[in-house]
């Protein structure tokens, strides 16, 4: 991390009360979003998105596997982040566990709901294929590759790209099987289901530096922050899940307001994504 | 398996087992007439196609990104910068270079999990390392440390020769010196047939699988790495097709970097910084990017 | 860490450069010369111990039953281990193995595990299920430089010397692994179908100059450094340079052809070592025969050993595992048997390697001693014809 002067923390600092920021964008602005599918082939789904310099690698890989005894009637999805070297210096060897590990918490609590897989973003029943038997094990890995601030934004939206480039395959079951036994399965390489992302939310990350509040900070501004607030909202306004981040305190109402500007900012956000989804998978074929 | 198929002499994915044709986007290498062994080839050997790509990454002073075939590989190179751990740094009148090799837990066809820190990466870290020492310029940056990271994105065999290809083009985006560009290329031995450029499902054939790395210009070897057995004089034919890999993809690293732009200039020996070299020839050779000392 | 490494002073760099230069070696060697190698072995099958000069191996292997990788059922595990102890060197750390103590290790495994010098297929006793899983572990003691060459041969010495226990597939449902005691049933060897020689060169001055088994202060200068691993037929198993000075192929094909010929030679020093341990340790367990001729311990006749050994002459030496065999029916043919007991007693003793029991030995002579009392006529009855020719010449 290059150091600042406090000349320059003083103007990143001015030019965000006035809203102009270093690199000219208003506060509620976001850079631009490059999105692209398909770019592991062995995975079932993968995207790179873009996000100005921050760059991830989402990928999606599915498995046979047994559901849990809790849930017999739901499939496993399990989301892992990795921090690459290549983004910054100091993840390198053991650097990057804590940052992962942090990222790789709040993505699970925006996007898997809670322990009883309420309030999901993809239905889990819809993973599974003898029940109590077999079930689908969705792997959802992320990798950042360059990194300039805002990863957990970044990492939402690649992961909300794979999952729509995600391709399970059909599983025929025979029948015959006894009640007891493990069911031969036969998965088919031709079919495939495809998900519907569409209920799959975004993370909003509201940084605030001094007074105000800003979007889609670069880490030269996410060093000057006191506290950021990321709130994970879906296509219907609805809030899917929140993270505090920073020592300083914030007043309730800061924080309402806080989600009332996400909630806002994500409706353009979430088209945004979509038509650039459309436009990969159009490129694609 | 047929690995090279008996009756058309193609391999798993349609190359010919001996084909030297770098593909687009410059020009063929001329053929070459070499004596062939055993059964009458062409005397071209396939590779992969290879693309690559400078400035993948913002943040790192100079990055790439290398593709041969379905290996895809980032590399960013940090540096030279101060030595951030003392007790590490051996030789005050010479760079730190360190280098660790990652991958990506999508990257293979099984997921892997805790792909980092385990024996393999530690052994292949310590061969990139060791191979670009060879060729970069310690002493010009005394008391700096040089960090090369690699990721591998997507593993489909020579993932070794991939990473130092995209370390190579890494380093001379970040304008360090450099001797000679290191270029790595794998070959193998199956079905009787010396075959260049493994991919993943030659590779697991549990024949031999032979990498090496060379100085392009001083065709020096730096890297040799060899298991499963061989007799001596076929590990000689295909340490030699490997060699000649290595020059194709020198060549279209070459060519890369001129799309790029980056600055060159034609360096003579790796002396040149000390004594004044008479002659620059500005062709279309180049060794390392320009690197004023005030000495020179 | 790397920097608790010795480094070398100004002068010693200079001074091993350039007498390298001169084509001398520190330590008086010429550029190819191995430093001397002795192998000795431990008490226990599966241990070994190698000094090459300065540098100090130990070698120790053991088997378990296991489960097979599920792409491979029926074949067994190699696995090898190494333990950089920091009494070998103050740059080594006890506990996580450095970057040379993990290059070490997989040199080694690729030597031995990928080039199938060791037969795997015969491992498995029920396959898919319960395999023999063999673990070689190389603690290092000394490091003088050239660890991968003396750790290699530490490795080569202790597995041709393990013996497996035996086990038979038997139970209920015929999956049963039973493994037998040692003391019932004699454990086996493990198969091995080559010896992979590791040879560790040297590059200095830009890659001109070539040596062999650097020592751990040449090791300290070097430029660069390669490791082949080739089996005394020609075989290359494996090859590791890992970066460090560039040099020509040729220079390159010129190593792997010396690297063959001190294959060879190392392969017969650990054969003849191997083999001379073998022997000493099978006639070890000549002591262990039961005791079955009857034990008379007499004083022998200094004239009668004479005649004993002039008999002996004429006769083939038996190996121990005949004289097992006799000494199994002693009650069958009374005389006959003790006599046939005696002489190969007898001859062994003559043997240099042998060390007879006194108990047997003296039994032998025994005999010896009431044969030679009635001569000629119980001689002609008992010896059979040809032996009986022999004896009257």
């Amino acid at each position: 991390m290059v150091g600042l002067s406090e000349g320059e923390k003083h103007f990143i600092r001015g030019g965000i009360s006035q809203d102009i920021r270093t690199d000219g964008r208003r506060r509620l602005q976001f850079r631009a979003l490059s999105v692209e599918t398909g770019v592991i082939p062995q995975a079932n789904g993968s995207a790179r998105v873009r996000l100005g310099a921050t760059e991830i690698i989402a990928s999606v890989k599915a498995e046979l596997g047994k559901p849990s005894i809790l849930h017999p009637d739901k499939g496993k999805i399990s989301i892992f982040v990795d921090c690459s070297p290549t983004a910054e210096p100091t993840f390198e060897g053991r650097g990057s566990e804590e940052l992962s590990t942090e990222l790789s918490v709040a993505l699970q609590r925006c996007l898997l709901g809670g322990k009883s897989g309420a309030g999901a973003a993809i239905d889990l029943s819809s993973l599974i294929v003898v029940e109590g038997k077999v079930c689908w094990d969705l792997y959802i890995d992320g990798l950042v590759v360059s990194s300039d601030g805002n990863l957990l934004d970044a990492l939402a939206a690649a992961i909300k790209v794979a999952l729509s480039d995600t391709g399970i395959p059909k599983v025929n079951v025979s029948l015959s099987a006894a009640s007891d036994e493990e069911p031969e399965v036969d998965v088919s390489d031709e079919e495939f289901l495809q998900f519907d992302t569409s209920s799959v939310p975004v993370i909003v990350t509201l940084t605030k530096v001094g007074r105000r509040y800003i979007v889609d900070a670069t880490s030269e501004e996410e060093s000057q922050m006191s506290s950021a607030v990321s709130v994970s909202v879906n296509r219907n306004g609805q809030v899917c899940g929140l993270t505090k981040r920073g020592g300083a305190g914030l007043d309730p109402s800061v924080i309402f307001d806080m989600i009332s500007v996400a909630k806002h900012v994500s409706e353009q956000f979430i088209a945004h994504l979509d038509s650039k989804i459309s436009e990969a998978e159009a490129a694609a074929e | 398996m047929e690995f090279v198929d008996a009756l058309t002499g193609f391999r798993v994915d349609g190359r010919r087992p001996n084909e030297v044709t770098p593909t687009f986007p410059f020009p063929t290498a001329p053929p070459r007439v070499t004596q062939s062994h055993s059964v009458l080839l062409l005397d071209f050997a396939q590779m992969r196609q290879l693309k690559g790509e400078v400035g993948v990454v913002a943040r790192a002073d100079g990055s790439a990104l290398f593709e041969m075939g379905n290996t895809r590989v980032i590399a960013a190179v940090y540096g030279p910068r101060e030595v951030q751990n003392k007790g590490q740094q051996v030789n005050s009148k010479e760079a730190l270079v360190r280098c660790e090799y990652r991958m990506a837990e999508f990257s293979t066809g099984d997921r892997r999990r805790k792909p980092k820190g385990d024996r393999r990466s530690t052994e292949i870290s310590l061969v990139i390392r060791q191979t670009m020492e060879a060729s970069i310029l310690t002493h010009l940056m005394p008391r700096s440390q040089i960090d090369i990271f690699v990721q591998v994105l997507q593993a489909d065999g020579g993932t070794r020769s991939a990473c130092i290809n995209a370390a190579t083009l890494a380093l001379a985006d970040a304008g360090i010196p450099m001797r000679d560009i290191v270029t790595s290329c794998s070959a193998g031995y199956l079905c009787s047939t010396p075959l260049l450029d493994l991919n993943y499902v030659e590779d697991s054939a549990g024949g031999p699988d032979v990498t090496v790395g060379i100085l392009a210009k001083m065709d020096k070897v730096t890297l040799l790495q060899m298991d499963a057995k061989l007799p001596m004089d076929t590990f000689e034919n295909v340490m030699e097709l490997a060699i000649e890999g290595c020059k194709a993809i020198a060549t279209y690293i070459r060519e890369t970097r001129k799309i790029n732009g980056l600055n060159m200039l034609k360096i003579a020996s790796h002396k040149w910084i000390t004594h004044r070299v008479k002659g620059l020839l500005v062709e279309d050779e180049w060794l390392c990017p320009v690197q004023w000392t005030g000495n020179s | 860490m790397e920097h608790l490494r010795w480094r070398p002073s100004v002068n010693e760099r200079e001074f091993i450069e350039s007498a390298l230069q001169s084509d001398l070696r520190v330590d008086g060697r010429h550029s190819f010369d191995f430093r001397k190698l002795k192998i000795s072995f431990g008490r226990e099958d599966g241990s070994s111990e190698v000094q090459l000069g300065e540098t100090h191996v130990l070698g120790y292997v053991t088997a378990q039953l296991v489960q097979p990788y599920r792409d491979r059922p029926n074949e067994g595990t190699l696995a090898i281990f190494t333990e950089f102890s920091p009494m070998a060197d103050p740059a080594f750390e006890s506990g996580r193995p450095g970057e040379s103590a993990i290059e070490l290790g997989r040199v080694i495994d690729r030597g031995l595990r990928e080039s199938r010098a060791v037969d795997m297929e015969s491992l498995c006793v029920v396959a898919g299920k319960q395999v023999w899983s063999v673990r070689v572990d190389l603690h290092i003691l000394d490091n003088g430089g050239n660890l991968i060459d003396a750790a290699n041969i530490a490795a080569l010495a202790a597995l041709s010397t393990f013996r497996r226990p035996e086990c038979t597939v038997g139970g209920d449902d015929g999956q049963q692994v039973i493994v037998h005691d040692p003391e019932v049933r004699d454990p086996l060897p493990l198969t091995i179908h080559h010896m992979p020689i590791a040879v560790t060169f040297a590059y200095f001055g830009e890659g001109n100059i070539v040596v062999v088994d650097p020592t751990y202060k040449e090791e300290a200068v070097v430029g660069g450094r390669m490791t082949a691993t080739i089996n005394s037929n020609g075989d290359i198993c494996a090859i590791q340079k890992a970066g460090g000075e560039g040099v020509m192929s040729s220079v390159v094909m010129q190593c792997l052809r010396i690297a063959s010929v001190k294959a060879a030679d190392i392969t017969s020093k650990i054969k003849k070592a191997v083999d001379s341990y073998t022997t000493e340790k099978a006639l070890k367990k000549v002591k262990r025969l039961p005791a079955s001729l009857p034990q008379k311990i007499n004083v022998t006749d200094v004239t009668m050993e004479d005649k004993g050994d002039g008999e002996l002459e004429t006769q083939t030496v038996k190996t121990p595992s005949d004289v097992q065999e006799i000494s199994k029916d002693p009650a069958t043919t009374g005389k006959a048997s003790s006599h046939e007991d005696a002489q190969p007693m007898l001859a062994e003793s003559s043997n240099a390697e042998v060390k007879i029991t006194s108990s047997s030995g003296a039994a032998g002579e025994s005999e010896e001693a009431q044969e030679i009392g009635s001569p000629k006529s119980l001689k002609d009855a008992i010896k059979p014809k040809h032996k009986r020719k022999k004896n009257k010449k």
